[in-house]
C-alpha cells in the first residue's frame, strides 16, 4: 500500500499548498481587477493617397489629428510625404489639423502614424442639475443652428419640447432627447445625413443621429456639438464615426447614440475633432483615396511585482503576449478536455486538438473558424481513401495529406484576399500539423466506425472547442496565472484525481442505463 | 432529475466502466510489455503452439518482401489458406483464398485473382500498409471452417466466440454473428448481432444489435434463445488454459468452431470492449461482485480509488 500512501500525500500536497498560496496572495492584494486585465494599444495609420491630374500641379490635403487628453494618450507619431509639406495647424474649439501642400507630378503617398491608448471614459451627472440658465459667451459656437444642424426648424424644436417639457431637471431631459434618438432605427449608409433629414426618415447612420441629437439638445437651450474620429479595431477600413458631447454641470459629456453609449465613452474611440467638419478635405477634382490601417496590441501596463509570481516574464523582450498567453492557457484548457474526456465521456480527435483549435481560432473568430476547420479536415481526410486504396504507405500518405492541408490553407488565404475577405484570409494562421493528424484520424475513424462516427466525433471535438474558447479568450486568465502560478500544481492534483476515478461517463450512463432498466 | 441520479448511482455498483476497467483491471492486471504477445498474432501463436493450445495452423509466416516468391511456392499445395497481416486491426488486409474447382488457379471472394495481385498485397502488408507504417509480418494458416451450427443461424461469414477473463476465470461470454447488413463482419459496430451466453449451461441467450434485443436472428428468423452450443465445455477449457499460459489476467479470447477441428483460438485482446455487458444484459462489475474466487479484485463502489 505504500505506492498509494505516496500518491495520497502527493494529491494532498498538491491540492493544499497552492490553495493556500493563493489565499495568501488574495488575502495581500495580489488579486486586484486593474492588475489582472491587461491594456489594450492600437497601432493606428491614416493613409491617404493622392494623385494629379497634371504634371507639377499644386495640391493639397487636410486632415485632423488626434492629440492628447483625458481619455486618449497619443504616442510617438509620424509624419509620412514624399513630396508634399507638412504643416500642422491647431484651431481652438476643433482640433488640430494636418495640412499637407505642395506640387506633384505624379501620385502621392502621405501618412500620419501614432499609438494610441485610451482611458473608458464614465461620467456621474448629478441627478437635480437645472437646465442652463445663462450659457458663457465661449459656448455660443454650441447653441443655434448649423447647415446641417437644423436646431431651428419647426418639427426639430416641436419633438426637443415635446419630448423634455415634462421633465424638471437636465440629466433626465437630456435622457430623453437620447433614448428618442437612440431607439431610431439604424440605416448602414455611408452619406451625410442632416438632422432634419435623419428626423424626418426617422432613421440614420451614426452621423444622421449624432446631428439629430445635437439639435434637439440646442433646440432646447442645452449646449451640444458633434464629435469626429474613429472606432479603432484590428483592421482596415474607411469608416469614420460621429458622436455626440452635451454641455452638463460645466463639462463636456460623451453620448453615442446609435451605438448606445450614455455619458460614456468607451477606450476605443478615439478623438479627432470637435463640431461638425470634414475629417478629410483635399484639392477638389483629383483622385483620392485613404484608408485607416488599425492593429490592436494587447501589453499589461502595471507589473505586479509580488512574490511567487511569474510577471517577470513580460520583461522578455521579442516574447509577444500571444505566445505566452498559449503557453500560459494551455494546460488550463487541457484539463478541460481530460474532464470532458473522462468524466462526461466525449471523444474527441486528439486529446490536446479542442485545446489547440480554440487557440487558433482567436484570430479568426469562432463560428467560422471552426467551420473552416471542419471543412478542412473532412476535405483533406476524404483524401485517404484514394490513397488508401492505392496502398500508398503511412509515412508517403501523412505527408501528401500535410501538403494537401497547406495547399487548402493557401487557397483559402488566397481567396479571401480576392474577395477582400479577412477571416478568411486568416485561415493561414492555423495549425498545420494538427489539422492533418485530425484529417487523418477523420478518415480511419470513417473506415473503422463508419461516417456517422466520423462525423460524431467531428462534432465532439468542436463541442469542447467552443468549451475551452471562452476560456482562453479571456484577458483576465493571463493575469491571474501570472499572478497564481501555483495554479499548475493544483492541475496536476486535480489530474491525479481524475486519473484514478473510477466512476462511470455520463455518456456510459445513457449507453448502457439499459442494465438497470427494470 | 431524481431517476437519473437513482439510477446512475444503480449503474455505478452495476455496469464496468472504461475508467474502471483500465484503473482497476487493465492496469494492475496486464503489463505493458506482455501486449505484444496478444496484439501480434504471430507471437500469439508461438505460444499457443509451444503449449499445445489449439488454433489454427500455421502454414508459414514471412518476413522478408525477398521470401514471397518461394513462401507462395510453399503454398500451392493448399486448398484453401488464410492471409492475415500480423499487427492488423479491424480484419484490415485479411485475404482468404481458395483453388478453383480444377485445382489450380486462385480465387478470392469467389473472383479469380492473380499471382501477381496476391504478392502485391503480401508486400503491402509487409511494409505496413495495415499496421500504420511500421513494418509487418505476414501469417499464412488454415483457413477455418465453421461448424454447421453457426450456419444454421446465419448461412455466411465466421462468426466467433468471445470469452473475458480474469484470472483465469471466465466473466462474461458473447457469440459474435454477421447479419446481412454487416457484409461479413461479426462486430457489433459494423452491425453484427451479439449474442449472450448461459456459461453454465451452454446455452445461447438474447441477441442485441446495438439497438434491440431478439429472440430470432432479424435476416433469417432461425431460432437463437435457448440454442444449445456444441463443445461448449471444450471451448470453455481451451480458453481456461489459454489464459493461464498467458502472462496476462485481464484479457478477451477470440475462438471460432471449426467444422472437422472443434474450437481453435483466433486471436486474444487485452482491452477486450465493454458492450458485451449490453449484449449479456448483465454488468460485469456485478458479476465480479458476485464471483466467489474474484471477490475483492475490484474495491467496493468507491468512486475514487485511492
Amino acid at each position: 500500500m505504500t505506492t498509494y500512501k505516496l500518491y495520497h500525500l502527493s494529491v494532498g500536497l498538491l491540492l493544499s499548498i497552492p490553495l493556500f498560496m493563493s489565499a495568501w496572495k488574495w488575502n495581500k492584494g495580489y488579486m486586484d481587477a486593474d492588475i489582472l486585465v491587461p491594456d489594450t494599444k492600437f497601432n493606428v495609420e491614416m493613409f491617404c493617397s493622392i494623385v494629379p491630374l497634371f504634371e507639377d500641379t499644386e495640391l493639397f490635403v487636410k486632415m485632423y489629428l488626434p492629440q492628447s487628453n483625458q481619455h486618449q494618450e497619443i504616442l510617438h507619431p509620424a509624419v509620412k510625404a514624399d513630396h508634399l509639406v507638412f504643416k500642422p495647424m491647431v484651431k481652438k474649439d476643433i482640433g488640430k489639423r494636418g495640412i499637407w501642400r505642395g506640387s506633384v507630378d505624379e501620385a502621392e503617398n502621405l501618412s500620419y502614424s501614432f499609438q494610441y491608448r485610451g482611458k473608458k471614459m464614465k461620467y456621474l451627472i448629478a441627478e437635480d442639475l437645472p437646465f442652463p440658465q445663462r450659457v458663457p459667451d465661449s459656448l455660443s459656437l454650441y447653441m443655434g443652428a448649423e447647415e446641417y444642424i437644423q436646431s431651428d426648424q419647426f418639427l426639430i424644436k416641436q419633438l426637443a419640447t415635446e419630448l423634455t417639457q415634462d421633465k424638471v431637471d437636465l440629466k433626465n431631459a437630456v435622457f430623453a432627447l437620447y433614448a428618442y434618438v437612440h431607439s431610431m432605427p439604424s440605416i448602414k449608409t455611408k452619406d451625410l445625413t442632416d438632422a432634419l433629414t435623419a428626423l424626418i426618415n426617422n432613421g440614420a447612420s451614426c452621423n444622421g443621429k449624432s446631428r439629430l441629437l445635437v439639435a434637439l439638445c440646442r433646440a432646447v437651450g442645452i449646449p451640444a456639438r458633434t464629435v469626429g474620429g474613429i472606432i479603432l479595431e484590428t483592421s482596415q477600413k474607411r469608416t469614420s464615426h460621429l458622436w455626440v458631447e452635451i454641455w452638463m454641470g460645466g463639462q463636456w459629456i460623451s453620448f453615442d447614440p446609435l451605438n448606445g453609449h450614455f455619458a460614456s465613452l468607451p477606450a476605443h474611440y478615439l478623438q479627432l475633432y470637435y463640431g461638425d467638419h470634414f475629417l478629410i478635405t483635399h484639392t477638389p477634382g483629383v483622385p483620392f483615396d485613404y484608408n485607416f490601417i488599425i492593429k490592436e496590441e494587447k501589453q499589461f501596463l502595471t507589473q505586479n511585482s509580488g512574490l511567487l509570481t511569474l510577471w517577470g516574464l513580460l520583461s522578455i523582450k521579442d516574447v509577444p503576449l500571444g505566445l505566452l498567453k498559449t503557453i500560459l492557457i494551455l494546460p488550463l484548457c487541457a484539463l478541460i478536455v481530460g474532464i470532458f474526456r473522462n468524466v462526461v465521456g466525449l471523444k474527441t480527435i486528439g486529446i490536446f486538438l479542442p485545446a489547440i483549435i480554440a487557440i487558433s481560432l482567436e484570430s479568426i473568430g469562432l463560428g467560422f473558424g471552426m467551420m473552416a476547420f471542419a471543412l478542412v479536415i473532412a476535405v483533406v481526410g476524404l483524401l485517404h481513401f484514394p490513397l488508401e486504396k492505392w496502398g500508398i504507405l503511412h509515412t508517403p500518405k501523412l505527408i501528401i495529406m500535410l501538403t494537401a492541408v497547406v495547399i487548402s490553407l493557401l487557397s483559402l488565404s488566397y481567396l479571401g484576399i480576392l474577395l477582400g475577405h479577412q477571416m478568411l484570409t486568416a485561415i493561414i494562421f492555423f495549425p498545420i500539423i494538427v489539422l492533418t493528424i485530425a484529417a487523418e484520424k477523420f478518415a480511419k475513424t470513417i473506415i473503422e466506425e463508419g461516417f456517422q462516427e466520423a462525423l460524431k466525433l467531428q462534432a465532439q471535438t468542436l463541442l469542447l472547442t467552443l468549451i475551452c474558447y471562452p476560456v482562453f479568450a479571456s484577458d483576465f486568465m493571463i493575469g491571474y496565472l501570472l499572478t497564481f502560478p501555483e495554479t499548475y500544481f493544483l492541475i496536476i492534483g486535480l489530474l491525479l484525481i481524475l486519473g484514478r476515478w473510477i466512476g462511470i461517463r455520463l455518456t456510459e450512463y445513457f449507453r448502457f442505463k439499459a442494465l438497470v432498466q427494470n | 432529475m431524481r431517476s437519473f441520479i437513482k439510477k446512475s448511482k444503480k449503474l455505478q455498483e452495476v455496469l464496468l466502466g472504461i475508467n474502471q476497467r483500465n484503473v482497476e483491471l487493465i492496469y494492475p492486471h496486464n503489463n505493458i510489455k506482455n501486449y505484444k504477445l496478444a496484439d501480434d498474432k504471430v507471437l500469439t501463436k508461438t505460444v499457443l503452439e509451444k503449449h499445445g493450445l489449439a488454433c489454427a495452423e500455421t502454414y508459414i509466416v514471412i518476413e522478408e518482401i525477398s521470401y514471397i516468391e518461394s513462401a507462395w511456392e510453399s503454398l500451392t499445395q493448399y486448398q484453401k489458406i488464410a492471409v492475415k497481416p500480423a499487427n492488423g486491426r479491424g480484419g484490415g488486409g485479411i485475404m482468404i483464398l481458395k483453388k478453383d474447382q480444377n485445382g489450380k488457379d486462385w480465387l478470392s471472394g469467389g473472383k479469380a485473382i492473380a499471382k501477381a495481385q496476391v504478392i502485391k498485397h503480401l508486400a503491402d502488408i509487409i511494409t505496413g500498409v495495415y499496421s500504420l507504417g511500421s513494418r509487418d509480418k505476414v501469417l499464412v494458416e488454415y483457413c477455418i471452417e465453421p461448424h454447421p451450427f453457426f450456419y444454421e443461424i446465419f448461412p455466411s461469414g465466421v462468426p466467433d466466440f468471445r470469452v473475458i477473463l480474469l484470472k483465469n476465470t471466465p466473466v462474461l461470454s458473447m457469440l459474435r454473428v454477421p447479419t446481412e447488413r454487416s457484409d461479413g463482419k461479426a462486430n457489433l459496430h459494423q452491425g453484427g448481432l451479439g449474442i449472450g451466453i448461459d456459461m453454465e449451461n451452454g446455452t445461447l441467450k438474447m441477441a442485441y444489435d446495438g439497438h434491440r434485443y431478439y429472440e430470432n436472428h432479424p435476416d433469417t428468423n432461425s431460432q437463437i434463445k435457448g440454442r444449445l452450443i456444441p463443445y461448449w465445455e471444450e471451448t470453455m477449457a481451451l480458453a481456461i488454459q489459454t489464459s493461464k499460459v498467458f502472462p496476462l489476467d485481464y484479457l478477451g479470447i477470440d475462438i471460432v468452431i471449426d467444422k472437422k477441428l472443434g474450437p481453435l483460438i483466433m486471436e486474444i485482446n487485452v482491452r477486450p470492449g465493454l458492450s458485451i455487458q449490453l449484449v449479456n444484459q448483465e454488468g460485469m462489475q456485478k458479476v465480479l461482485h458476485e464471483h466467489p474466487s474474484l471477490k475483492g479484485v475490484l474495491s467496493s463502489s468507491m468512486e475514487v480509488h485511492f
